[in-house]
């Protein structure tokens, strides 16, 4: 093998070494987890929590569906209470869209429901 | 096989770089398209669809044209054309290719395309069109790249391939009929509204596509010496030839039925194109020139000794190739749009920017064509 | 016959009937269903179907309360220029709205006059037949032609298909050019179709809609065509009344007296 080559070869190993363990090399800590509190009545949310921390998307994409395409806009939980399927129900306990952009920063998600629907 | 691809001389090199950089200029509009929004073609309210869906619209039938070739070779056993159909089967994919990119460009929202295959809808012609573009693009580079590694290693291509190219052959028919359907379908477009329009995208498609493939084998063999024989390229002049009859005859047909029956509405967009309505008539030159174009040429096709001498034989087919991509590519979908369903005559003209995604576009399926058929000749020059 | 178009016919049938299946395994059941159901044109005798008499004699020059009213709800954007124009409704004159409709000899009056124009929410939606994602549906309950923002991909198949001129796209970013943004009612992105959606939204809250409430004349009337007792059937039982391009077979559930 020509020196030439070799240059080419070993190089090229390295450049792609350090790419793919380019996030490893970067300095730092993991930012600390958001915890967003609800403020409004106190009442509980439609589903506990736990449930709604981790698939509040899921529930959202059901109502958008569920509203939209079959007209059935009100939610109603086990225990027998009602909510009409709709971002602004959310916002009146959750306040505004400060509650979901800190989580969603955090966890690089980037949901576009603000592409239409207002922030209040 | 793909490293035949890499091996070319200056010319070739200079050719790709031209092309990257059209390409390159394409891929820039597109993103400044997809920023700020489609907004910046010069499509509107009234023409919605422009210069994109209208070469989507001459590109299905070129993909389609490759029918032309494979039929009489594999279903007729005409072996004049052993050298040229796999030419005509590169060409339906790097066409169907294209089509799928113009369909790409021309949407409000591409990062929602597979909502057409989430949500399958069998009464939507759009639906039907997207699976059987995508089904073809699959039948023709399985079928063209079995049989020419096949013939690399010199051996018989295998027995499967057969039923794959033989499914190619109603399949290209169904892609140039959907695409019609596209159109034909559609109530208070009068233009389009009309049973004639698939057989006639099918002609004008049996006209343009074996034309432009007659210019490829002529170019192919001036760079790469690669021939794809006399007879072949006689043959297809005569297809040429015989599908230019029969669009111009379907055409007719329609001058025909607007204007004797005399009924205002399906004569609106026939006299925009052709005649200008209500002093409007944008148009008007680029059909005239396609007519006058289209006719001499199919008059210089129709003399034997004419049609069977080179150079009057590329003249002809850039003229009719200039002149069916005029009457589908601009003439078509801007005359359906034209007047509108509220009878109002609003005028579309191509932007800078939309010119460049359109010219792009075109580059990258030249670039694949010209890849392609780089290793389709290097495959049949070696022995 | 040759042997290799015998073979040819064999394998085609084969090839297609082998395609049918595929088909018939990748796609759920219930779409080729629904879709199915979306292309009948049978009148539906349960349910409701929303619909609109214009009374034109009382709609009044100039006027443009219905409009503004509806634009503003909707956060409809206002570009002012033809190219990227977005409307729900708007006015027109007597031979645009009504292209076929004989002109000859026509009163100076009805000629002169313009008249509304909006989504005619047809029994059978062309648009409906042409969107391929089912962003645009026939409501089966109530009859609105309704559009799924979220679901759009933006072919503006449904624009060509529609031969009223009802649907618009949103070129560019509307909300820059929503010049009142409106709370209650979300704006759409860029990229997507939008029309009337004969406010579904306010009738979900037992409202009349908007156009209907603004107007001072008593223009519009609003309600269910399939109960022989309402407003609008009474009106079409006195009145003699025109349908848009009724010839087209879409069976518009906006009717007009002249």
């Amino acid at each position: 093998m020509k020196i030439r080559e070799r240059i080419l070869v070993f190089g090229g190993l390295a450049l792609f070494f350090f790419a793919v363990t380019y996030a490893f090399w970067q300095e730092g800590e993991a930012k600390k987890i958001p915890t967003p509190v609800a403020k409004g009545p106190g009442e509980n949310c439609v589903e506990s929590r736990e449930y709604m921390r981790e698939n509040h998307m899921l529930l959202l994409n059901k109502w958008r569906h569920s509203s939209v395409r079959d007209g059935e806009r009100i939610h109603v939980t086990p225990d027998g209470r009602e909510f009409e399927k709709s971002l602004n129900t959310c916002f009146e306990c959750h306040g505004s869209r400060g509650f979901c952009i800190n989580c969603h920063t955090y966890a690089g998600a980037k949901p576009n429901c603000y592409g239409c629907h207002h922030e209040m | 096989m793909i490293e035949k691809a890499f091996n070319g001389d200056r010319n070739y090199w200079g050719w790709i770089v031209f092309l990257l950089v059209i390409i390159s200029a394409g891929i820039y509009s597109y993103i400044n398209q997809l920023t700020t929004g489609l907004t910046l073609t010069g499509m509107g309210r009234d023409v919605s669809w422009g210069v994109y869906i209208a070469q989507f619209t001459f590109l299905v039938g070129v993909a389609a044209s490759a029918v032309m070739v494979v039929l009489p070779y594999y279903l007729h056993d005409y072996k004049a054309f052993g050298k040229i159909v796999i030419i005509g089967e590169f060409l339906a994919v790097t066409a169907t290719i294209m089509c799928l990119l113009f369909i790409l460009v021309d949407l409000g929202r591409p990062d929602r395309i597979l909502n057409v295959m989430l949500y399958p809808t069998p009464n939507s012609m759009l639906f039907w069109d997207a699976t059987v573009l995508t089904g073809y693009l699959l039948l023709n580079i399985v079928s063209g790249w079995t049989v020419l590694g096949a013939e690399r290693k010199g051996v018989q291509p295998p027995k499967w391939v057969k039923p794959v190219i033989y499914l190619s052959i109603p399949w290209a028919v169904s892609i140039h009929t959907v695409t019609a359907f596209l159109y034909a379908g559609l109530p208070g477009r009068h233009l389009w509204l009309t049973a004639v329009l698939a057989p006639r995208f099918l002609a004008s498609a049996f006209a343009a596509g074996p034309a432009i493939l007659i210019l490829v084998s002529f170019i192919l063999k001036k760079t790469t010496g690669f021939d794809a024989g006399k007879q072949a390229i006689n043959k297809l002049a005569v297809i040429v030839t015989y599908a230019a009859i029969i669009n111009f005859f379907l055409l007719g047909m329609e001058f025909f039925t607007a204007f004797y029956s005399n009924i205002p509405s399906h004569m609106h967009g026939l006299q925009y194109l052709f005649f200008g309505l209500h002093g409007k008539g944008q148009l008007v030159p680029w059909m005239r020139v396609s007519m006058i174009v289209g006719l001499g040429s199919l008059v210089v096709l129709l003399i034997p000794k004419l049609r069977t001498s080179s150079k009057w034989l590329i003249m002809a087919c850039i003229g009719i190739v200039v002149s069916i991509w005029i009457d589908k590519g601009v003439g078509l979908i801007i005359g359906g749009f034209v007047p509108s369903p509220l009878e109002e005559i609003v005028g579309y003209m191509p932007t800078l920017g939309e010119v460049s995604i359109t010219f792009g576009i075109w580059a990258i399926g030249i670039l694949l064509l010209t890849l392609l058929l780089k290793i389709a000749a290097a495959v049949k020059t070696q022995d | 016959m040759n042997e290799n178009r015998r073979e040819f016919i064999k394998k085609t049938g084969l090839g297609v009937l082998a395609g049918l299946g595929v088909a018939s395994g990748i796609f759920p059941k219930s779409s080729f269903e629904s879709a199915v159901a979306s292309t009948t044109h049978e009148d539906s005798a349960s349910g409701r179907r929303w619909g609109m008499v214009i009374d034109t004699r009382k709609c009044k020059d100039g006027c443009t309360k219905c409009i503004d009213a509806c634009h503003e709800v909707h956060n409809v954007p206002d570009f002012d220029n033809i190219k990227d124009e977005i409307k729900w409704i708007w006015k027109s004159p007597y031979g645009n709205v009504f292209p076929g409709e004989s002109a000859q000899f026509v009163s100076e009056e009805t000629r002169e006059r313009s008249y509304l124009a909006l989504c005619n929410h047809c029994d059978n939606p062309p648009c409906v037949r042409a969107c391929p994602t089912k962003a645009t549906f026939k409501r089966d309950w109530d009859g609105i032609v309704a559009m799924d923002y979220h679901r759009c991909i933006g072919c503006r198949f449904c624009m060509a298909a529609c031969p009223y001129g009802a649907r618009s796209f949103n070129w560019r970013d509307p909300r820059p050019a929503i010049p009142k943004r409106s709370q209650a009612y979300p704006t759409r992105e860029r990229g997507v179709v939008e029309k009337c959606n004969f406010c579904s939204e306010r009738l979900a809250q037992g409202l009349q809609p908007a156009c209907v409430a603004a107007c001072p004349e008593g223009v519009l009337t609003f309600g269910d065509l399939n109960d022989p007792e309402s407003e609008v059937r009474l009106l079409l039982e006195k009145n003699h009344t025109l349908q848009r391009r009724a010839e087209l077979g879409t069976r518009p559930s906006v009717f007009y007296i002249i």
